[in-house]
């Protein structure tokens, strides 16, 4: 295993930054722009003025302490359930894309039909640990009910355990009542009784959040379901041009987050998150492949456990438009900082390209070996008498073989990972084969999948339930 | 701070293995020379078999510089190597091209090099910002005659670059002539006094060395010049087929030849390598993309550190055989693990394809360009009261923004690094122009250095004594 992670903060870096932070809650505050939420703080104590709301260090610190260090969310089949914050990694697919990309047309408007397609290659993928949420967003269906269909597809395709929608109140709700179908109990004994789902609560930088994200936040926290709390600051832009002074200030935004969740229902599981990055300056865009990107992974995994709470960041990132060399190197450095730094929960862990504007079916079974591979990084060399092998060494001594040795035969189909769609062959062989590329093996492989899909049984009756559900609230 | 897997216990069970494997079985150098130095400093030897006790062992190490510089032509481009900052060299010792064709920039095939090619390598060793030497051996040119291609090398190298260059190991004519050389260019009493080249000399697993090697090593320590001795085990062939075992076998390896280095000529500076990994049990070749060497450069590096040897592992390794998405992230997993676990040098920082048996022209730039990130990645970032910026997050507030503020303005420049090669512009910018990849705006970018490239300036006289060198020993 991993020994240490990479860090580049000192304590005295990280108290210097928790310390600015807590100077901004007190003195510059956070916006809540919603009125139940503002009478929440109020009621709590905490000072506001309008929709402003100022927090010592004092409430912030005992609600950080409220939080879980690790808690599981409960899947419809307990042996995919995921703990949060044991020191594996939970990778789950990429989040929000408004485009796909595929590799005849390059760009284009998801329809229904590849959110399923998506839902059913999160189900295959072996290192997907969730179900997605908005993997794309569904372009053939009104917008306000796109949420009912992503989540009824995440829901039929798969028993990997899913993620809530946070469009406002009602959908919190919703979701919570379709899980209600699908677990077979009524609302009041899912409710702070087991995490089945989470929520993803994007903060609106700089110090502040969206009243439509905080009516998400809230209805989970009264569920007591884990909401994920994360800023997507653009350095020079809605965050200061200084790595140091966007960590410091949104750090304010997170923690007053948390703290109205733990107000609400103390013990609500908690991830601190951000993906946070650099804009480059010359085209204004955002740099989400980055080296200042893989710096901010290792801060905020750093951040986090500070305040002894599970992180989320990082996942295979890339500003590239297509799966090409680029975009497998930028999304590994991320990637491979986001494990080698100790994040407990990565969203686009797979599928995204063009810094989070699209999704890409073959990008999403190329990330997805990634992960198998940076998982089997992490696990280390073993090292005791059998691994050793001194008799072995001697007995085959200077200038001897070990092709035949039984140490070897023993493990030779076992020892070492092995990759699904990556090329070993011998460079004759590859130009015999046609010289294939990475993202052309990955296409057949997607069409594999899909092909020997099978929805995992799902018993009738909760199946026509939810069916119903979604076409109630879908006309 | 470095990544590592291995405890202090563990090493140390590694380093007793080796131990006992030193005394026990003992390393193969069949080369008279080498065997007379073992004997003279009282080792036991068995016909070619050296045997050392551990006090003899450590106590050879002793004088081994724990850092050095290798001087260039022009002083500006020394490098030290060992001093905690990695040493980035192009790939070395493949016999194919890999290029993209003129028509079709993604279509790629393979052919053997040329002179002409190693000349243009050679200049853009030159021209890419990141590679710290010029290498040898980056292709094997055909067209000339094989017993003196080295000498067509290094004049390439020399002439189109300034930086420092890497010897030959072709033997002890190989070795020589790159004295000799190198003594035209630098004077021979400088170069009697201060390292002015590097030569990788490889061991022959399991626990041997060849006669060529040998005879190249003694030659170089002769002159006093650096050495990477270095391990290239196959797991399941020419080592266990476990990593511990690999590690302890080749350790005890690697350990006596910088002892012969130590004891010939006691200071010679010396690096401490190994590219190991395991055989793929499917295809049968060499598996350098995997996470077991990746494993492997952890393990390695620290090792090295245990030894206070300098260490040379890594770089920017994959099994893909054309510049695609594979290529890129095995290349990254390989090369960011280099750095995170500080090895000192790094052969094949750009420029290798197919388990190093091809370079790539496009590969070479993208590498390139990998380097740079990675070096940004782990310079890390300030938290000062000036990266902190308190006043200018409490000035701008909540949903404020930061363009326009001086804190940001005034960095805006030179805060984030810039890509050479890779391009941020849009979705919409890219569909517009054709949707480029990653391989052709590197093929574009090479093709740009190439026509900029003027070879530094050398004396003529220094040129034709050279050239006259080369034509006197290719006969």
């Amino acid at each position: 295993m991993l020994r240490n992670w990479s860090e580049f903060l000192s304590p005295a870096d990280i108290k210097d930054i928790h310390d600015t932070s807590m100077r901004v809650l007190a003195n510059v505050g956070v916006c809540f722009p919603d009125d139940e939420a503002i009478a929440i703080f109020e009621k709590h104590g905490v000072r506001t003025e309008g929709h402003t709301v100022y927090l010592s260090e004092g409430r912030v610190m005992s609600a950080v302490e409220t939080a879980p260090a690790q808690f599981t969310i409960h899947a419809r089949n307990p042996e995919r359930s995921v703990t949060v914050g044991d020191g594996e990694p939970v990778f789950t697919p990429a989040y929000g894309a408004p485009f796909l990309v595929d590799p005849d047309t390059g760009q284009r408007a998801p329809t229904l039909e590849d959110y399923r397609n998506l839902a059913r290659l999160a189900h295959a993928l072996p290192n997907m640990d969730m179900m997605g949420y908005l993997m794309v967003m569904p372009s053939d269906v009104p917008a306000h009910q796109a949420y009912l269909h992503m989540l009824h597809a995440g829901m039929v395709h798969s028993d990997k355990p899913f993620i809530g929608s946070v469009e406002g109140k009602a959908g919190a709700r919703q979701t919570m009542e379709m899980a209600s179908i699908l677990f077979g109990e009524d609302a009041a004994s899912l409710m702070g009784e087991r995490a089945v789902t989470i929520g993803v609560i994007s903060s609106l930088t700089p110090l502040g959040y969206s009243a439509e994200m905080l009516g998400a936040l809230m209805e989970y926290a009264r569920w007591r379901q884990p909401v994920l709390v994360a800023a997507a600051a653009m350095g020079g832009s809605t965050a200061p041009i200084t790595l140091a002074g966007m960590l410091a200030m949104q750090n304010a935004e997170l923690l007053a987050g948390i703290t109205l969740t733990q107000l609400i229902n103390p013990g609500t599981p908690v991830i601190y998150g951000s993906t946070s990055t650099n804009t480059d300056m010359k085209t204004g865009a955002l740099a989400i492949g980055s080296p200042e990107n893989s710096l901010v992974i290792t801060a905020i995994a750093q951040i986090a456990r500070y305040y002894g709470l599970p992180s989320r960041s990082g996942g295979a990132l890339t500003d590239s438009h297509s799966p090409d060399a680029r975009s497998g190197f930028e999304s590994m450095h991320n990637l491979l900082t986001t494990v080698n730094s100790g994040i407990d929960f990565v969203l686009h862990a797979a599928g995204i390209l063009s810094s989070f504007l699209a999704f890409s079916y073959e990008k999403f079974v190329i990330d997805d070996e990634m992960c198998g591979m940076v998982r089997r990084y992490r696990r280390g060399i073993a090292v005791a008498p059998e691994t050793l092998a001194y008799d072995v060494i001697a007995a085959v001594g200077p200038g001897g073989n070990y092709l035949m040795e039984s140490h070897t035969i023993e493990r030779c189909r076992s020892e070492f990972w092995q990759p699904t769609i990556g090329d070993r062959e011998p460079i004759r062989n590859w130009m015999t084969a046609g010289r294939p590329d990475e993202a052309a093996r990955a296409k057949k492989r997607w069409q594999e999948l899909l092909a020997e899909h099978q929805d995992p049984p799902l018993d009738k009756t909760t199946a026509r339930q939810l069916q119903a559900l979604v076409e109630e609230h879908a006309s | 701070m470095f990544s590592e897997f291995l405890s202090p216990a563990e090493i140390e069970e590694i380093h007793n293995a080796s131990m006992r494997l030193l005394a026990e079985v003992g390393v193969q150098f069949p080369d008279d020379e080498a065997l007379e130095v073992f004997k003279q400093h009282g080792a036991k030897t068995e016909g070619q078999i050296v045997y050392l006790e551990e006090t003899q062992l450590m106590e050879a190490l002793e004088t081994v510089p724990a850092q050095f510089t290798i001087h260039g032509r022009n002083p500006d481009r020394d490098v030290i190597v060992g001093g905690g900052e990695p040493v980035f060299a192009p790939a070395y010792g493949a016999p194919f091209l890999v290029d993209a064709d003129e028509k079709h920039p993604y279509e790629i095939g393979k052919r053997a090099p040329t002179m002409e090619d190693y000349d243009n390598l050679a200049r853009l060793a030159h021209a890419l910002p990141n590679q710290d030497m010029s290498g040898h051996l980056m292709v094997e040119p055909g067209g000339v005659a094989a017993h003196s291609a080295h000498l067509n090398m290094l004049y390439s190298n020399v002439v189109h670059s300034d930086k420092p260059f890497i010897g030959s190991a072709e033997g002890r004519s190989g070795a020589r002539h790159t004295m000799e050389m190198a003594s035209i260019l630098f004077g021979e009493d400088e170069v009697r006094e201060r390292p002015v080249t590097i030569a990788l000399i490889n061991s022959l697993s399991p626990l041997g060395y060849s006669g060529e090697m040998l005879q190249a090593l003694m030659e170089y320590v002769r002159w006093r010049q650096p050495v990477i001795i270095a391990a290239l085990a196959m797991a399941g062939s020419t080592g266990p087929i476990t990593l511990a075992g690999v590690l302890a076998m080749q350790n005890a390896e690697l350990l006596a030849g910088i002892a012969l280095t130590q004891l010939a000529s006691p200071g010679t500076p010396v690096v401490f390598g190994s590219t190991s990994t395991n055989v793929d049990m499917k295809s049968g070749a060499l598996a350098i993309g995997g996470p077991e060497l990746a494993q492997m450069i952890a393990a390695h590096a620290q090792c090295a550190r245990h030894y206070g040897l300098p260490s040379r592992s890594g770089g920017a390794l994959t099994d893909a055989s054309c510049p695609d998405a594979q290529a890129g992230f095995e290349s990254m997993l390989g090369l960011l693990t280099t750095v995170n676990c500080g090895v000192d040098f790094v052969l094949h920082a750009a420029g290798i394809l197919s388990s190093y048996l091809a370079f790539s022209y496009e590969k070479f730039v993208l590498d390139d360009e990998m380097c740079g990130m990675v070096r940004r990645f782990r310079r890390g970032f300030a938290v000062t009261p000036e990266t902190i910026a308190y006043d200018v997050i409490a000035g701008v507030g909540s949903g404020g923004n930061y363009l326009m503020e001086m804190h940001t303005v005034k960095r805006c420049r030179t805060e984030f690094w810039q890509p050479d090669v890779c391009d941020r512009s849009g979705l919409e910018a890219w569909m517009a122009g054709g949707q480029q990849s990653a391989v052709a705006r590197a093929r574009q970018r090479w093709q740009e250095l190439l026509e900029e490239h003027e070879d530094p300036p050398l004396d003529e006289t220094t040129v034709r004594q050279l050239q006259t060198f080369v034509e006197k020993h290719s006969s």
